[in-house]
């Protein structure tokens, strides 16, 4: 493992540096969307399936059109279309959030397996998105989302009624606003952007759709929104933790010798979820939390 | 000026509010009075859009006012405090007045410094960027009322602001709504506590039954004769000295050792004294009935009784055994029964079959149960003689409780802790909200109690109750209690105890 030493030449930190924005940004466009959803006062466990939906989505329009914006247009939208469905039993029908949002991601493992099958076998590469200032194409985007989350939340009327929502929903009724309205909206828009994560995930990072291709990000994207206290820029700078350990553990696979396969290999694999939970349970409990957060309205 | 006319309200076939007229000009305020479950929140919540009347209509400035929803009642400029809070406890005070009003962006400093100059210019002053979490009882308060001012409110309807208020607080709401009077605002005040009442408004409404049976000003009326008004005795001056349930009094059984004996007991909440050296005995085979306006300090003493709720100090014994710091079991276990005063939410599990809400303080043991495993058949069987016993009416004993009408409810709860045989039982306000056949049956078991040597503690608000069924007649005024010095059918001596005077 001699070679391991050049981990710290310049370029090699470069490449490992641009590769975690890369894997960065499908996590951090969910959480994103999971911080606002979560500040209305609902937790959306159905992450993982929505951004599943919007890969697949984004792999069959960019595939029938050859755009990749189209793509990932498409995804935005399946993901928005999933929320709607996860809102319309949460919010106007109450039902129980955590088992709804697991039946959510187990519906989506299985139509997208089914349908990637019959549509998108033997698929050639995607059209890759291109660079944007010589970085991932939304990484930049995702930078100035945060701010906008974060405006939007502290700075308009609408955000306000959401934090309300979360906290005290009965007051923010008597208020005159419809809680169930404002947490439909969030709902949709935490959807939208899980599902164009989910298409930044087949279009940029893996060139195509592979059955349940998320492998987790979802979930990442949850215990981010614990780990940055439900803020937009704790939420991003979290994620971008966890992408760069993706990115690390990546380019550490080459220096493995053939006998290490089945011992390192799997750990390497397992390190930034592993990570995750060790910084998660260090200090980063539900302190903060939403007050009426899972609670129906 | 608003005015109500012959507004009534109906749920099923209970009425909660029948033909109530008023009219409250601006600059005014209206005291209304009323014991729990005299149509004051049903009233108050016809006003403010929450509820909408059976019959009857109301007017602001002479124009039709029918609010379909609060922000309706809002935007007719009437506002509402209610007795819990409507605030976000994590939002600043500025973001809490903001909330649910009209606009995209939310210009935090601009609106927080708008909102501090109108706080100086109605005279509540207030931090306008503090978490209103942090902020104390009366200070929230102070917010939610700017939070109906800042949407232009000329009427304010406060229900029972001085709650959860200290004496302090308590007096800078009172100038508070003095300075809104002078400024026009017309102010609707919620109690039964009768002395703030007489003392700072300038009419006052009684409501009792749904009915208003007092309107009037308040000048010309003083505290005795309002509680006597509230809670259904006639005028206590009026009053023949003696009533005729006192001749049939029993002589108390004063020569065992009491059942109950509570010596100086004391409970604070939050520095405020709810008990002030409470004393107490009831012996076996009497009824002593507690008199006294709701709020007064009655639950608090339940509680402590139940070993729910820990005294600050005192004891409490029974037969003689110091239970002060007894587990609630415990005591049920020595042969305390009761009878809450709310038997939806403490008596009953509303959605527990009939058979369950039988069975629910003697489950764990046999014959309900064998090594926890419920025995259904006893339960069963148990709960038919129960219902058979009291002559509840009502679906089928596995059908939920919630089903039953309250009469019904309240026969079985009665049922149920009498069926015990409780050496001492504690009974609050059993005939509330209870139809006339069920109310007299419903006493009759409660003398067959005390007959049969049971000690019982009555709490009623009722004064009829509490003269018809008590031997001893004692009264709760803000968290103590005395005894009535008359015989227990002295309504005018009850009266003035009750109104805090013959201090």
């Amino acid at each position: 493992m001699t070679d391991a030493l050049h981990i710290l030449t310049p370029p090699f930190a470069l490449a490992i540096g641009r590769q975690g924005i890369t894997e960065t940004v499908p996590i951090a466009l969910a959480a994103l969307g999971e911080v606002v959803v979560e500040r209305s006062g609902v937790i959306n466990i159905g992450i993982e399936g929505m951004m599943l939906c919007g890969a697949f989505a984004a792999a069959l329009a960019a595939h029938a059109t050859g755009s990749p914006w189209i793509g990932l247009s498409a995804a935005t939208a399946t993901g928005a279309l999933c929320a709607a469905l996860y809102a319309l039993l949460v919010v106007r029908l109450r039902c129980d959030q955590i088992v709804t949002g697991l039946g959510l991601n187990l519906l989506a493992i299985g139509v997208t397996g089914i349908a990637s099958q019959r549509l998108l076998a033997n698929q050639p590469p995607l059209a890759p998105a291109g660079t944007l200032a010589g970085l991932d194409p939304l990484a930049l985007p995702v930078l100035l989302l945060t701010l906008l989350v974060a405006w939007t939340l502290y700075r308009t009327m609408w955000g306000l009624g959401i934090r309300a929502c979360g906290d005290e929903p009965l007051a923010a009724a008597s208020a005159g606003l419809s809680v169930r309205g404002l947490r439909f909206s969030a709902v949709l828009i935490g959807g939208a952007l899980a599902g164009l994560g989910g298409g930044h995930l087949a279009i940029v990072i893996a060139g195509r759709f592979q059955e349940e291709m998320v492998a987790g990000r979802g979930f990442v994207a949850l215990a981010m929104v614990i780990f940055g206290r439900w803020s937009p820029s704790g939420a991003t700078l979290g994620t971008l933790f966890v992408g760069t350990l993706m990115a690390t553990q990546q380019n550490l696979q080459p220096l493995l010798r053939p006998d290490q396969i089945h011992t390192l290999y799997p750990l390497m694999l397992m390190a930034p979820y592993v990570l995750t939970l060790l910084v998660l349970s260090a200090g980063f409990r539900s302190a903060g939390a939403p007050a009426a957060l899972a609670r129906p309205w | 000026m608003i005015e109500l006319r012959g507004i009534s309200r109906t749920f099923g076939t209970l009425t909660a509010l029948s033909d109530v007229s008023l009219q409250i000009p601006r600059g005014a305020i209206l005291g209304l009075l009323g014991e729990n479950g005299a149509g004051k929140s049903t009233l108050m919540n016809i006003l403010y859009g929450l509820l909408r009347p059976s019959a009857g209509s109301m007017f602001i400035d002479a124009r039709p006012y029918n609010p379909r929803s609060p922000r309706d009642a809002l935007q007719r400029g009437v506002g509402m405090v209610h007795q819990h809070f409507m605030l976000v406890p994590t939002l600043t005070v500025a973001e809490n007045i903001l909330l649910g009003m009209r606009g995209v962006r939310l210009r935090l400093n601009r609106a927080s410094r708008e909102i501090a100059a109108f706080a100086d210019d109605v005279g509540l002053p207030v931090q306008v960027d503090a978490r209103v979490g942090d902020l104390s009882v009366g200070r929230q308060q102070r917010v939610e009322i700017l939070k109906a001012l800042f949407r232009r409110v000329n009427v304010l309807i406060l229900d029972e602001p001085t709650a959860s208020l200290t004496p302090a607080e308590t007096e800078q709401l009172f100038a508070s709504m003095r300075r809104l009077r002078a400024r026009g605002v017309a102010i609707v005040f919620i109690s039964h506590k009768l002395k703030e009442v007489v003392g700072n408004c300038d009419a006052v409404i009684v409501l009792r039954r749904g009915h208003i049976i007092h309107a009037g000003d308040a000048s010309g009326t003083t505290p005795e004769v309002l509680a006597a008004q509230m809670v259904g005795a006639p005028a206590f001056a009026t009053l023949p000295a003696p009533g005729p349930a006192a001749s049939t009094a029993r002589p108390p059984a004063t020569a065992s050792p009491p059942m109950l004996e509570v010596r100086r007991l004391s409970a604070h909440s939050r520095g405020i004294a709810d008990l002030l050296d409470i004393e107490l005995h009831v012996h076996r085979g009497e009824i002593v009935g507690v008199a006294g306006v709701d709020g007064n300090g009655q639950d608090a003493l339940i509680d402590a009784l139940l070993g729910i709720r820990s005294p600050t100090r005192g004891q409490v014994l029974m037969d003689g055994v110091d239970l002060t710091r007894a587990a609630p079991r415990e005591r049920l276990r020595r042969g305390i029964g009761h009878v809450p005063g709310d038997r939806r939410r403490q008596g009953l599990i509303l959605d527990f079959s009939v058979v369950e809400n039988t069975c629910l303080k003697t489950f764990v043991r046999r014959p309900m149960s064998h090594l926890g495993w419920l025995s259904r058949r006893t339960m069963r069987r148990h709960a038919a003689q129960l219902v058979a016993e009291a002559d509840v009416r009502g679906p089928a004993l596995d059908g939920p409780a919630a089903l039953l009408s309250g009469g019904n409810q309240q026969k079985l709860v009665v049922a149920r802790e009498l069926h015990a045989h409780p050496r001492l039982l504690l009974v609050c306000n059993p005939t509330r909200g209870v139809d006339v056949a069920a109310t007299a049956a419903i006493r009759a078991r409660l003398r067959a109690a005390r007959d049969a040597g049971a000690a019982v503690l009555l709490v009623s608000s009722d004064l009829d109750e509490i003269v018809e069924l008590a031997d001893r007649v004692m009264v709760m005024y803000r968290g103590t209690l005395r005894p009535s010095t008359g015989s227990a059918g002295d309504v005018a001596a009850i009266g003035r105890l009750m109104a805090g005077l013959d201090l």
